[in-house]
């Protein structure tokens, strides 16, 4: 029986902590907290009430069950395609890790996610699952722009009689809940036709653009058309007046009338995508 | 504060919005969890203040952690409050708990040892949160599945002093009481016998599965018989308040959960019964 007096509030609160988020469960943890010198030993009862059906440990096992399959579930939900391409087992790996370098610290679980994609582009399963980074950002995209700020789209009239009420200084700009991702092509070859096996030895087109955005409710993604991933940021950013879109979409080696057409094409492809907004919204 | 009697109601989840929306419901009220409505825009924020337009709501939290050493966090308070504003709940509630330490969120509601230490600490808290917010709120009690070496009180006992203390209202989990109860083997009488009546302002009802060891609140099944008579206990003691039945896991069909509803409405009248305060 241990006789080291019970902790105050905020020792207790760490030592549970990090025995709940131990990446091997509770007895590992309890080891490596004796080896780093945090713990004497692996008995207890000095803070824990021990019972004939369970050990001090094993209810805090429970609470670390309870930890790590709530935000495995919640994980599994925001990225299940990323789930699908690595396999259960793979999957709970990949978490387990995540959860080591990235413990989640929003108070929302919709935040749990944002990190995932670029820590599995950095992880040894991505050697094994090329591009299963980009899947992960490409769903980490639609999750964001799902609950993203509300803003009224501009339809043709509006944009219409904006441009040709203040033609110097109405400007226009995307909604905020539109995202510009590079993913690898495959990436979205499978998401269209997921009965496809993704195939590693299949070059594909190499990275592409892909807009994510949400028009009313409905969150879509398409690859981005020509010049569209040029003008996203500062579409993106702020607002640019109707010259200075044409401006950006200018090349020396193109037409006035070539660019004049790819100008039209893009602002009709957003308008029918409600993807813009009078900048000042 | 003297909270309205809101009668029967259900946690709102995704699972249900069309039929909320669109059907007549027996349902008098819902209770959303504050959290998956602090965003900036989108459908969770429309359907959020297509059902406030019809129903009343109460705003229940899971990540205040009122019980940790660190700091309060402004932007949850200022998030809170945003929402607040916005659609007007009935009361504020959340969980006597932490949920996690030096800045990590464990998203899991972690007991808290019955000292003097604790009680002090929380009952500052709870005085902090309702000044910044410029109201009461009510805090829940939570299924636990270990206890303290060094509380040097029971949780009742805890939960009533909080309560006085902070002056804030509790929200009187039944199951998490029975769930409690079992796991470390008190008597849920004498539980709701300490709890002063005149700060419950709600009940919640919810399914728990036993895992042979212990009962875990997986808000996964219907509410057992032991937890509706435990229930009727709670009525006869308290008085009828707002009720709501929690069903996060597993969800049932609407008709399942509104059928839970309506069963804890016949209890609530038995009890009334019972205790001849018939309303």
């Amino acid at each position: 029986m241990s006789t080291l007096p019970f902790p105050g509030l905020a020792e207790l609160q760490r030592f549970m902590s990090e025995l709940i988020r131990a990446p091997e469960g509770v007895a590992a943890g309890i080891q490596d907290l004796i080896s780093r010198g945090l713990l004497e030993s692996d008995d207890l009862s000095y803070a824990i009430d021990a019972s004939d059906r369970l050990a001090p440990h094993a209810r805090l096992d429970i609470y670390a069950s309870m930890y790590f399959f709530r935000l495995l579930d919640c994980l599994a939900d925001d990225f299940p395609k990323t789930k699908e391409r690595l396999g259960d087992a793979h999957f709970n790996n990949l978490i387990t890790d995540y959860l080591l370098a990235h413990p989640p610290s929003h108070y929302s679980l919709r935040e749990a996610g944002r990190a995932l994609p670029g820590f599995l582009a950095g992880h040894e399963l991505a050697t094994t699952f090329p591009a299963a980074g980009d899947t992960a950002q490409l769903e980490w995209a639609r999750v964001d722009v799902f609950d993203d700020f509300d803003v009224s789209a501009l339809d043709r009239d509006m944009l219409l009689e904006g441009s040709a009420q203040e033609p110097e200084c109405f400007s226009i700009r995307f909604i905020p809940a539109a995202r510009l991702v590079e993913v690898d092509s495959r990436v979205l070859a499978q998401w269209d036709s997921p009965e496809d096996a993704f195939d590693p030895a299949d070059p594909g087109e190499g990275t592409v653009a892909v807009v994510v955005w949400r028009k009313g409710f409905r969150v879509l993604h398409r690859r981005a058309v020509e010049d569209e991933a040029r003008c996203f940021a500062a579409l993106a950013q702020a607002g640019v007046t109707l010259p200075e879109l044409a401006e950006m979409l200018l090349k020396p080696d193109a037409s006035a009338e070539r660019t004049s057409e790819r100008f039209a094409a893009l602002l009709e492809l957003w308008i029918q995508n409600e993807l813009l907004t009078d900048a000042r919204s | 504060m003297s909270v309205q009697t809101l009668g029967h109601g259900v946690g709102l989840r995704r699972d249900h919005y069309d039929q909320v929306l669109e059907g007549e419901t027996s349902i008098d009220w819902f209770e959303v969890i504050s959290e998956n409505f602090m965003v900036r825009g989108g459908r969770p924020l429309h359907i959020l203040e297509r059902v406030r337009r019809d129903y009343p709501l109460v705003l229940h939290g899971v990540s205040l952690s009122i019980g940790t050493t660190d700091p309060l966090r402004k932007d949850y308070l200022l998030e809170l409050a945003k929402l607040i504003e916005r659609v007007e709940p009935a009361w504020v509630s959340d969980h006597l708990c932490w949920t996690g330490v030096g800045g990590h969120n464990a998203h899991d509601l972690l007991p808290l040892p019955y000292t003097e230490e604790s009680l002090a600490h929380v009952v500052d808290r709870v005085s902090a949160v309702q000044d910044q917010l410029g109201r009461q709120i009510a805090l829940e009690n939570v299924s636990t599945y270990l206890t303290f070496a060094g509380s040097t009180m029971t949780e009742w006992d805890f939960v009533a002093e909080l309560a006085r203390r902070a002056d804030c209202g509790l929200l009187l989990d039944v199951n998490n009481v029975y769930v409690s109860a079992q796991n470390h083997g008190f008597d849920p009488l004498t539980y709701l016998d300490a709890i002063p009546t005149d700060r419950v302002w709600q009940f919640h009802l919810a399914g728990h599965t036993d895992c042979g060891t212990h009962l875990l609140d997986t808000h996964s099944k219907p509410v057992c018989d032991d937890v509706w008579e435990l229930y009727r206990y709670a009525v006869r003691r308290f008085g009828a308040r707002s009720t709501l039945v929690e069903w996060d896991e597993n969800i049932p069909d609407w008709g399942t959960l509104e059928h839970q509803s309506e069963l804890a409405r016949e209890h609530t009248d038995a009890a009334l019964k019972e205790s001849g305060d018939v309303q």
